[in-house]
C-alpha cells in the first residue's frame, strides 16, 4: 500500500517521502484537504470493513464547508459520533468487542431511524421534522 | 475577460512578478485547460483564470460541489497552477471556491484585504509547506497466550485492555514529542484532523496529520529532524511517518485568528 520509490516501507528507513519527490501524484485527500479550506472530508458510498466482515455500508455526503461553517449548520457528527471516532482511533485489536459494539450501535441506529419515520408521519411535517432531527442528531 | 466567463482566483503573489514575462510566472493553462494570467492589485498580483460561467460559475458550484468527479479536476487544476507559480515566486494560495463575476469585483473585494495579504505573503516568503502523516502500522501491544480457563480468560482480557490503554498513551506521548520536534525547526506548524480511512484510502489508521511551514534554508534541518523523530520515537512503536511536499503554503495562507502560532497547539490527540 505504502510505496516509496526506494522500495516498500521498511521499519528502519526513516520517513517516507511522497508527493513531489516521487512520480506518485499527491493524494486527492491531501489536495482536497488543502484546497478546500479545512474542507470536509468525504466521499460517496463508503464500505466500512472490520476484520473482513462487512458490518455497515454508510452513505456520507461530500460536504464542502469549513468546519466552522459546518458547525453553524449543525453538522458536527464527526466529533461526537463514537463510531467515527473509533474508526479514527485506529486500534483494531479487541475486534470482537468492537464488532459486538458496532452491531449494537447499528441496531440502535436502525431503531432510531425507524422511530423517526413514524414521528414524521404522525406529525405530518416530514421535511421540517427531518431537518430538525438531522441537526440534533448531528 | 470574455463575456459568459467568471474569474477564478488561484493565489496572490508580490507585484514584482508583473515586471517579468508572464509565462515565467504562470503556466499557460489552468483548470479545464483555461488560460491563466496575472491581475494587478496594488502591491500585489493576483493569479487568475477565466472560466466559462456555464460549467464553473456559481450555479455549477451549487450543482456539482458534492460530485467528486466534477470536483477532483477542479481541485487538481487549481493546485497544479499554484504548484507552478510557487516554483517561480512566493505565493499565497487562495482556497476554493474562488469565483468572481469579473476583474473589477475581484479587485474590489480583495483590494480591501491588501494589507493583511501583503503581511501574510511576507510571512510565508521563502518557505515551503511540508505535510506529515503518521500511520500506525503495527500494534506493539502483546498478544496473550491462549486461556485455559474462564478465570484465566478474564484476567487476560483485563490485562489486554490495560495494555492497549497504556500503548495508546505511550503513542500519544511519542506523537506529541515528534510533533514538537518538527515544530521546533519550522517557522509555523498546524495540526489537522487525521484523515479517516475512507479519505486516506489506507487501512493503517492515521494518528497524526500536520503541516509545517519550513524556510527553504531550513529544509535539510527539517528532514534531518523528521528522520530523527521517525527512527528514534515512532518506528520502535510501530508508527511510520510520511512526508509530502513541497506544497504551496495552503495551511499558512490565512493569518491565525488569535495571532498565535504553534506555541499554543495542544499537541496531537489519538481518539478521544
Amino acid at each position: 500500500m505504502t510505496q516509496s520509490p526506494e522500495g516498500p516501507v521498511s521499519r528502519s528507513q526513516g520517513p517516507v517521502f511522497v508527493g513531489n519527490r516521487t512520480p506518485r501524484p499527491e493524494s486527492l485527500a491531501d489536495v482536497l484537504e488543502r484546497v478546500l479550506d479545512k474542507g470536509i472530508v468525504i466521499v460517496g458510498d463508503i464500505q466500512v470493513r472490520l476484520l473482513d466482515i462487512e458490518l455497515l455500508t454508510i452513505k456520507l455526503r461530500l460536504m464542502i464547508a469549513s468546519v466552522d461553517r459546518a458547525r453553524e449548520m449543525g453538522i458536527n457528527w464527526w466529533e461526537g459520533d463514537p463510531f467515527v471516532t473509533n474508526l479514527e482511533e485506529g486500534d483494531d485489536s479487541g475486534a470482537s468487542d468492537r464488532e459486538l459494539e458496532l452491531q449494537q450501535r447499528v441496531e440502535a441506529l436502525e431503531r432510531r431511524l425507524g422511530s423517526d419515520g413514524q414521528e414524521q408521519q404522525l406529525e405530518g411535517q416530514p421535511e421540517r421534522q427531518r431537518e430538525g432531527e438531522e441537526t440534533r442528531r448531528g | 475577460m470574455a463575456e459568459g466567463h467568471v474569474v477564478h482566483a488561484y493565489g496572490v503573489a508580490p507585484a514584482v512578478v508583473l515586471d517579468v514575462p508572464e509565462h515565467k510566472v504562470v503556466p499557460p493553462t489552468g483548470i479545464a485547460g483555461t488560460p491563466v494570467r496575472l491581475l494587478a492589485l496594488g502591491e500585489l498580483a493576483v493569479v487568475v483564470g477565466d472560466l466559462p460561467e456555464e460549467g464553473f460559475g456559481e450555479a455549477a458550484w451549487r450543482e456539482h460541489a458534492e460530485d467528486p468527479d466534477w470536483l477532483e479536476p477542479v481541485a487538481r487544476g487549481h493546485h497544479e497552477v499554484l504548484q507552478a507559480v510557487a516554483a517561480a515566486t512566493d505565493v499565497l494560495p487562495l482556497r476554493l471556491p474562488g469565483i468572481y463575476r469579473d476583474d473589477a469585483e475581484l479587485q474590489g473585494l480583495l483590494g480591501g484585504q491588501e494589507e493583511p495579504l501583503t503581511r501574510r505573503l511576507q510571512f510565508v516568503a521563502g518557505h515551503d509547506e511540508w505535510g506529515v502523516h503518521v500511520h500506525l502500522v503495527e500494534d506493539t501491544a502483546e498478544e496473550a497466550p491462549e486461556a485455559t480457563s474462564g478465570r484465566d480468560y478474564l484476567m487476560q482480557r483485563k490485562a489486554q485492555v490495560a495494555g492497549r490503554d497504556a500503548a495508546r498513551e505511550e503513542r500519544q506521548r511519542l506523537l506529541t514529542e515528534a510533533y514538537a520536534g518538527l515544530a521546533q525547526v519550522s517557522t509555523d506548524s498546524v495540526l489537522n484532523r487525521p484523515q479517516d480511512r475512507a479519505l486516506s484510502g489506507r487501512e493503517d489508521p492515521m494518528l497524526l496529520n500536520s503541516a509545517h511551514l519550513v524556510a527553504k534554508e531550513a529544509q535539510q534541518q527539517f528532514f534531518a529532524r523528521a528522520d530523527e523523530v521517525s527512527r528514534g520515537l515512532l518506528e520502535p512503536a510501530g508508527m511510520v511517518m510520511e512526508i509530502s511536499g513541497p506544497w504551496p503554503p495552503y495551511n499558512f495562507a490565512a493569518p491565525a485568528a488569535d495571532g498565535n502560532g504553534a506555541a499554543d497547539d495542544p499537541g496531537p490527540t489519538e481518539g478521544r
